[in-house]
């Protein structure tokens, strides 16, 4: 233990390693106590699932959120169907790099267990599909309609209303 | 490929659950494997259609018929347009609803007591009503109906009562005592809540009803009691009828009282008792009361209440009453939220006979409740520097604080030394007032990055709202508000009460670099800055401020832009700004002009608005 900052290190997809400062790293929920023993050991955690480029996101978003107070469990400003909390800046950090990045982002949130990033990504999702006709959501997100025509008509006859 | 097979199932409906379940409908539409999951019981458990405009009754009729009876919690509330017939097809489909919202949606009383009557495990429901009496005698004949009243913990009564004019001959205004409210059925009622109209104009009820209990037993687990617009004389009757109801049970132990605006002149004793002997209270509102009418002279108002979170002063009249801050603060030590809007409480009266900011009881206050985190100290005008001064410090002792209220002018605090590059204030509106320099608050934020250890220097930055900032990071919410308005008061000796008149603040002005200082709150969701006539100079630059996704500030500022005398260069970031007609109006007003930036996000753009901007300023 000869370093002031503990790090740890996380290989990725790429085969890149990355130094992580414990205190950043704190954010990984239920991976903190596997990470905590990892500290001594020189030899990496290899994650194949998350790539470089969403790691390094992960570690700008973690660092800008380092400090954040953990929400109180009954903070009666949380409300859970509620898109408004989003900031600026996590919306715009989370949008720059267009959609595939944010589900990448998205999986990897889950991965690592980070339920904040997780949190506000899924919102960010959310508020791209609200909004929009069923044909719009196939279109922006790149969905394949798997319905046979009988089943469309009978997903239509039941849901006439929503046709105008 | 699409983005979404990645995502396991799991993710997919944590997406889902920040979407109505209108929205939810149409997701169904898309694809096999959405169609699956919006019908997902963790989804459908909470089913919200309020608010989902675009839901037909054929649509609330298909809504996974398979998903009805998974149903824990159904909001129809302020669906107006659904047929009455749909509702209760649907109310009798969710047979483990335990909440049911229907405020907002015309029924008769009728078919209330038929939907009340199918849904055997029903605990919270809100509903509007137009004729209680009505609805007393059907729950009466309704045994059904009586059996989930029964059940039932919260009720939430919205009051729509057919109105009449006050010129119509044929108002009877009566008062119902004969048959038993639907009120006594409750056996295990712990909150009860009225809700009135907010504005009724020049209309009052044809029929008013007080609720005649005689089981008064029935209601000891009664808690809550609450009434939001006290200006509805049928939410009224009904309100204060049951709180007189319960006043007369013994070991009554309420939580919340809240509103119970004025209308006690005559019972005062039986207030006075019926206060004191509540210590188990948490949230209290006596707001726009004079309190003597209620409270007797020699009676300790708030003896000591340990629980009191909630205190709700708002425009209330004091004198002759024996509470005062430095009250508050020995009574109520573990106050969470206090609200003093205009309230007389602010004030004590010095050997001069002037009323003065009770500075000494305000720090009392801070140091005796260190959990205070919401304040509302607007309406509140100190125009005195050593006092201002003393605000400030003790607000920035409460390291908690999320949210406060008040008047600019709560805030201006001289500074001994000024900066060199200061030294020109704008000129300002003069108002008459003398002449006075502002707090330079860029100064303050240099002071919070640099390291500087000199602590004379320190203190000299940290003066005002900056202080404030510095010291409470956890603000989630501010509000400046210059309210100006002068109510009308009938003086004594006087027969005719002045006039109300509009007359800001003088004082209240703030400069550009206060405004800026407000951004070191990295946590801030809503900011209001109103009425503030400003003697901003140069530069004002607005980045980012706040967290919310949308501009909430937008419409103050555009209401200070004309009073902006010295701003020259403006910039706004934020993300969905619109560039309307108003903006570009309210910011051609702005004379002095040089240069302006707006960057926006998912934002638009009314091209025409803006060249009608740049012809006004060139």
């Amino acid at each position: 233990m000869n370093k002031i900052v503990p790090q740890i290190k996380l290989e990725t997809y790429e085969k890149e390693v990355f130094e992580i400062d414990l205190d950043i790293a704190k954010k990984f929920g239920k991976l903190v106590p596997v990470l905590q023993e990892l500290l001594n050991d020189d030899k990496p955690l290899t994650i194949k699932t998350i790539n470089s480029g969403t790691l390094k996101k992960i570690i700008t978003w973690c660092t800008y959120h380092k400090d954040d107070p953990l929400p109180p469990e009954d903070d009666d400003n949380k409300m859970k169907h509620s898109t408004e909390e989003v900031s600026s800046w996590d919306d715009k950090f989370l949008q720059e790099d267009g959609q595939a990045a944010l589900f990448d982002l998205i999986s990897a949130a889950h991965t690592l267990d980070i339920d904040g990033l997780l949190d506000v990504a899924c919102k960010v999702v959310a508020t791209m599909i609200k909004g929009k006709a069923p044909e719009e959501i196939r279109k922006v997100f790149n969905i394949k309609n798997d319905f046979t025509q009988q089943e469309e008509d009978q997903v239509r006859k039941e849901n006439d209303w929503c046709e105008d | 490929m699409d983005n979404f097979q990645v995502l396991p199932d799991d993710i997919i409906l944590l997406i889902f659950s920040h979407l109505s379940s209108g929205r939810l409908c149409f997701l169904s539409k898309v694809n096999k494997r959405f169609q699956r999951l919006v019908q997902d019981r963790s989804l459908v458990r909470l089913s919200k259609f309020e608010e989902c405009y675009n839901i037909t009754d054929d649509m609330l009729l298909n809504y996974g018929a398979n998903s009805y009876p998974h149903v824990e919690c159904l909001n129809l509330a302020n669906c107006y347009w659904f047929k009455s017939r749909s509702i209760e097809w649907v109310t009798s489909k969710c047979k483990q609803l335990t909440e049911l919202y229907l405020v907002g949606i015309n029924l008769t009383s009728k078919k209330i007591c038929k939907i009340l009557g199918s849904l055997p495990k029903l605990e919270k429901f809100s509903f509007t009503t137009q004729n209680i009496h009505e609805f007393d005698e059907e729950v009466n004949s309704v045994t059904e109906a009586q059996r989930t009243i029964g059940n039932l913990k919260h009720i939430t009564i919205h009051f729509e009562v057919q109105e009449s004019t006050r010129t119509d001959v044929a108002i009877s205004v009566e008062i119902i005592h004969k048959i038993s409210s639907f009120f006594e059925h409750c056996n295990k009622l712990e909150s009860l809540h009225v809700l009135g109209q907010p504005n009724i104009g020049g209309r009052i009820p044809r029929l008013l009803v007080q609720p005649n209990v005689v089981k008064l037993e029935n209601l000891s687990h009664l808690q809550h009691l609450s009434l939001n617009c006290a200006i509805d004389a049928a939410a009224r009757m009904f309100y204060y009828g049951a709180l007189f109801s319960i006043a007369k049970l013994k070991n009554l132990q309420l939580k919340t009282i809240l509103n119970p605006s004025a209308n006690f002149e005559n019972q005062s004793q039986f207030c006075s008792s019926f206060w004191q002997s509540h210590r188990s209270l948490e949230n209290l509102d006596l707001s726009n009361i004079c309190l003597h009418k209620i409270f007797t002279e020699d009676c300790d108002v708030l003896e000591v209440k340990p629980h009191l979170q909630y205190l709700n002063l708002a425009n209330t009249h004091v004198q002759g009453v024996n509470i005062s801050l430095t009250s508050i603060a020995s009574s109520c030590p573990n106050i969470h939220s206090l609200n003093l809007m205009s309230s007389k409480l602010m004030n004590k009266w010095t050997i001069l006979g002037r009323e003065e900011f009770d500075v000494n009881g305000f720090g009392a206050l801070v140091r005796s409740c260190n959990q205070l985190s919401h304040i509302n100290l607007s309406g509140i005008h100190v125009h005195c520097h050593n006092i201002t001064s003393e605000i400030c410090r003790c607000l920035s002792q409460l390291k908690g604080l999320k949210s406060l209220s008040l008047s600019p002018c709560c805030l201006h605090v001289e500074h001994q030394k000024e900066s060199g590059a200061q030294k020109r204030p704008a000129e300002g509106p003069s108002h008459g007032s003398k002449k006075r320099r502002l707090a330079a608050s860029t100064n303050v934020l240099q002071a919070s990055t640099s390291t500087s250890a000199n602590s004379d220097s320190e203190e000299k930055w940290t003066k005002g709202l900056g202080l404030i900032v510095k010291s409470c990071p956890k603000v989630t919410k501010f509000e400046l508000i210059n309210g100006g308005l002068k109510q009308t008061v009938i003086q004594s000796g006087k027969s005719k009460p002045a006039p109300s008149e509009y007359k800001p603040c003088s004082e209240s002005f703030m400069t550009a670099d206060t405004l800026l200082c407000i951004s070191g709150w990295k946590h801030l969701r809503f900011l209001q800055l109103a009425g503030i006539h400003s003697a901003i100079s140069g530069q004002l630059h607005l980045a980012y401020l706040g967290l919310t996704a949308h501009c909430m500030y937008i419409n103050q500022l555009c209401q200070a832009f004309p009073y902006m005398e010295a701003l020259k260069d403006f910039r706004l970031e934020h993300s969905y700004l619109s560039i309307d007609k108003t903006f570009c109006t309210s910011l051609s007003k702005c004379k002095t002009l040089e240069r302006f930036c707006v960057v926006s996000k998912n934002g638009s753009i009314d091209s025409s608005a803006v060249e009608y901007l740049m012809e006004k300023v060139i």
